[in-house]
């Protein structure tokens, strides 16, 4: 089997990271932060490690970094925590349904379409601008097409209007530097089992500053335990019961193992893809616009899902429909067909891109 | 002079730990039996030169701490605040 859908999640997942998930089970399973027994002591310490490393690759303090059990619980907690519907918000045209469904429940929401230069893409925000908006909500690298969007400038535009910034980098970490300070947003979350190679159950919310959120659910925390409110200090104000020790651990060998990997490998393998699809008479996507590892096609007269199950059928894992992303579908083009979209991963080869070329041509051919 | 910090969480804890270290203050090992509510895992003890030097490191790294004990020579224990 080949697989080609590491933007759903990266597979498989490097040794290490297995390796480090089997020892904090077998090794030092007890709960962290929860007492001073040496087990639970050694686990809060391996945790702490993890807080270092995403705090060393995402640029905030250890202690500004907030596990979660996916990017989707971290958008909610940033989201919910922010909002409220008195406020009113702009998320962009891209946005996966993590963004936009959390928005949608809590807030009047305007979308600002991402135009092909950046200026465009601010007067489009400026326009969609209320006395009340309080948020911009803006994912770095679309998922659908890999298009990586201008969060920089986004963002600058943001706070000289007065504006909190909310980036959702589930895209983008590991394919792209995500310093928070450098792209100055106030928070940015991701999941820890797409790009970061982590277990499943595994996320993040960086914290920028010292925004205090309200909290999306209460509980046990280790900390103050004496009061019935949570810690007002984060990370433990947003991690209410017990944390996913193993996976955490795990996505701090999948972070080591990313600070090893310069990605140049997937990047010539999409690049490479991407052109014979485009020779070849495919629509590809975003075909203009810089990208990650990630390509979205249509064959012209074949349903995506039945060039997905064809591509099955042979041995290959793709991705059809829409990408709980409607919103860029709509942007695309696409929202009744959908695309196929191929995502390349760190374990893949030109052999693999081979063969789901030479497939693709022949479904194309035999339509 | 000797210190506990007993801070708000295990997480700030480790940080504090570590910035002691990175500052060249000694971090005592093991548990810190016999004084009241110092909680193994959430308490940090150090050998300081003085307040002073325990304060800089404690505000530099933000480091959350619910009190800190210190230990006179003579054995007595008495609550510090910064």
């Amino acid at each position: 089997m080949i697989y080609f859908d590491n933007s759903a999640t990266t597979y498989p997942k490097p040794k290490c990271v297995i390796k480090a998930v089997t020892e904090a089970m077998s090794c030092y399973g007890a709960n962290p932060g929860r007492g001073g027994n040496p087990l639970s002591v050694k686990a809060s310490q391996k945790v702490y490690e993890v807080r270092e490393k995403a705090a060393n690759m995402f640029g905030v303090a250890p202690e500004r970094v907030v596990f979660t059990s996916n990017a989707t619980h971290a958008s909610n907690t940033a989201i919910k925590g922010m909002l409220d519907k008195s406020c009113h918000c702009l998320i962009s045209d891209y946005e996966h349904n993590a963004v936009w469904r959390p928005v949608h429940s809590t807030c009047p929401y305007g979308i600002f379409e991402v135009k092909s230069c950046k200026e465009d893409t601010l007067y489009s925000i400026k326009t969609q601008m209320r006395r009340n908006t309080r948020c911009i909500v803006c994912t770095a690298v679309s998922n659908v097409t890999g298009r990586i969007l201008p969060i920089k400038e986004i963002c600058d535009f943001a706070r000289n209007n007065g504006l909190y910034t909310i980036i959702d980098a589930s895209q983008a970490a590991g394919y792209l530097p995500m310093d928070v300070k450098d792209i100055g947003c106030d928070i940015l979350f991701t999941s820890g089992h797409k790009g970061l190679y982590g277990p499943f159950g595994t996320g993040m919310m960086l914290l920028g500053n010292d925004i205090k959120l309200r909290t999306l659910i209460e509980g046990g925390t280790g900390t103050n335990s004496e009061e019935p409110f949570q810690p007002n200090f984060p990370p433990e104000r947003y991690e209410a019961g017990t944390i996913n020790m193993c996976g955490i651990i795990g996505l701090g060998a999948g972070m080591d193992f990313v600070e090893k990997n310069d990605f140049s490998h997937e990047y010539e393998l999409t690049s490479y893809l991407r052109q014979v699809l485009v020779s070849q008479g495919f629509d590809v996507y975003d075909k203009e616009y810089n990208f990650t590892p990630v390509t979205s096609f249509n064959i012209p007269g074949i349903e995506s899902a039945d060039v997905d199950s064809k591509l099955g059928e042979a041995g290959i894992c793709v991705r059809s429909g829409l990408h709980c992303a409607p919103l860029a579908h709509r942007k695309l083009g696409t929202e009744e067909k959908g695309t196929v979209r191929v995502s390349i991963g760190a374990f893949n080869t030109k052999k693999d891109v081979d063969y789901l070329i030479d497939r693709l041509i022949k479904i194309k051919k035999f339509n | 002079m000797i210190f506990y910090v007993v801070c708000e969480s295990t997480t700030y804890a480790i940080k504090a730990k570590k910035e002691f270290e990175n500052a060249g203050i000694r971090v005592l090992p093991g548990e810190y039996r016999g004084v009241s509510g110092c909680k193994r895992g959430y308490t940090i003890g150090v050998q300081a030169r003085d307040s002073a030097e325990l304060a800089a490191v404690i505000r530099r790294g933000g480091i959350r701490y619910k009190k800190i004990v210190y230990e006179t020579s003579r054995g007595v224990y008495g609550e510090l605040g910064l």
